[in-house]
């Protein structure tokens, strides 16, 4: 015979499954600690490209200028200085990553959680 | 209100009956304008400036994920650049790289936000963008309006820019690409918006969530007047060129869209307010409810009705509604 119950909790299961367990469900699959390493990874090369290709840009748009005074500049200090910069702006942006990494696990383990419990709901209903 | 509460609810109604024809049609139609308005605004590549080529893009869209709008559009975007000249395509595909490594990995549901705001600055409505997005969106959203107004003055550059971006090259690419990463570093218009735009947002969503009531009419209030005394600061202190009248009405506009949005989006009842106090062993409660427009529970049978009908609802311990 139909349960009215079961089929009401069961087709709400399934929206969330369709809907926000996609999103979530594939964040809750890491361990907390293995998913915020994996975005700092991330994070790290896509930062990484984007400086080099801004570096990239403004080099090219400077190259003759650097040319004409390569001789006169230490290339050292002047390496340095990029790299300094390069540090800055990744630390920032891995900070930024982490904040948001540990605020987006939290969320889908949160929506996960109680997901779960009402599947605990349902199978005990198996059971009465 | 109430017919326009009514109105509502039969757009809601209308729309989760019929959300598999109204959803592919809805980004069918939002494709179309979008790529239609920067082929008017740019078109600098007769190829993909056909109504055909539109109509396709546009159907396409309609079939698949939100996500391909903003590819198509940003696509268009670049090779009407690409047209004008290799360099501003260059810059711009540069700009939409970084941001889609930096930013648009984390959300790329902000995407079209991107897309749209140029879409708005065409249309002189641009400080739309922060007071929405102040009330939907999150401080984040501050990201992807900066980087859609950089792209907004990117296309403005290159249409006030036409002929020296088109000319043969008299000057090295170099030369060329150096003067637009320069006007772009350089644009004080540019970054004033940014700047402005910013604050907007933030101070518009810190607003909307605070805990009083008509905190949305108030936030997109607030945002708006914010919007005005900064851009006119920045007017005077840096001689910018924009339109005194077009900043206070286009934020007054703005504002004015905002209550429609916040109708749809929040629509609270402020006057039906409920505060309730109550307490367990270890707290003390005090929850104030305010209820949604229309949301009114549905009246239950009264035993004088049940009685008059001959009929009642009676819930079984499945939770089934069964009527004797």
């Amino acid at each position: 015979m139909l349960d009215g119950v079961k089929i009401r909790v069961m087709t709400k299961l399934a929206s969330y499954e369709e809907g926000a367990g996609k999103k979530y469900m594939p964040i809750v699959g890491y361990f907390r600690g293995d998913y915020i390493s994996l975005q700092l990874i991330l994070s790290f090369v896509c930062g990484t490209i984007a400086f080099l290709v801004v570096v990239g840009l403004l080099a090219f748009c400077n190259f003759e200028t650097f040319l004409s005074e390569v001789y006169d500049i230490d290339l050292i200090e002047y390496a340095k200085h990029i790299g300094k910069i390069y540090l800055i702006c990744m630390g920032l942006y891995l900070l930024a990553t982490y904040a948001w990494a540990v605020y987006k696990y939290s969320k889908a383990k949160k929506s996960v959680n109680s997901y779960i419990s009402v599947m605990d709901k349902l199978s005990r209903k198996y059971y009465e | 209100m109430n017919d326009l509460v009514r109105l509502k609810n039969s757009f809601a109604k209308i729309y989760s009956k019929y959300a598999a024809y109204i959803n592919p049609a809805l980004k069918f139609m939002l494709a179309l304008i979008l790529l239609w308005m920067i082929n008017a605004k740019m078109g600098y590549m007769d190829r993909i400036n056909s109504g055909a080529i539109v109509l396709m893009a546009a159907l396409f869209c309609s079939f698949m994920p939100m996500v391909f709008i903003t590819l198509f559009a940003g696509l268009f975007i670049l090779l009407h650049f690409y047209a004008l000249g290799i360099e501003i395509a260059i810059v711009a595909a540069v700009m939409l790289l970084l941001m889609y490594i930096l930013y648009l990995r984390f959300s790329s549901g902000e995407a079209l936000v991107v897309v749209l705001t140029p879409i708005f600055f065409m249309l002189k409505i641009p400080y739309i963008m922060p007071l929405a997005l102040g009330l939907l969106g999150t401080p984040f959203s501050v990201v992807s309006v900066g980087f859609g107004v950089i792209l907004s003055y990117l296309i403005n550059y290159a249409g006030e820019n036409e002929e020296m971006l088109a000319a043969a090259t008299n000057e090295n690419m170099v030369t060329k690409l150096k003067t637009i990463v320069e006007s772009m570093i350089g644009n004080k218009s540019m970054i004033c918006m940014v700047i402005c735009f910013s604050v907007v947002l933030v101070l518009v969503y810190i607003v909307r969530k605070l805990s009083f009531p008509h905190s949305w009419k108030v936030a997109a209030l607030a945002g708006a007047v914010t919007n005005i005394i900064l851009m006119l600061v920045c007017l005077v202190s840096f001689r910018l060129d924009y339109s005194v009248i077009g900043v206070m009405f286009g934020s007054i506009f703005a504002a004015l869209l905002c209550l429609v949005i916040e109708f749809f989006a929040h629509g609270l009842d402020y006057k039906k307010t409920e505060n309730l106090q109550f307490e367990d062993e270890e707290y003390y409660y005090y929850v104030k409810a305010v209820p949604k427009f229309g949301s009114e529970k549905r009246k239950r049978p009264t035993s004088e009705s049940v009685k008059s009908s001959g009929q009642r609802t009676v819930r079984t311990a499945n939770g089934v509604r069964r009527t004797t």
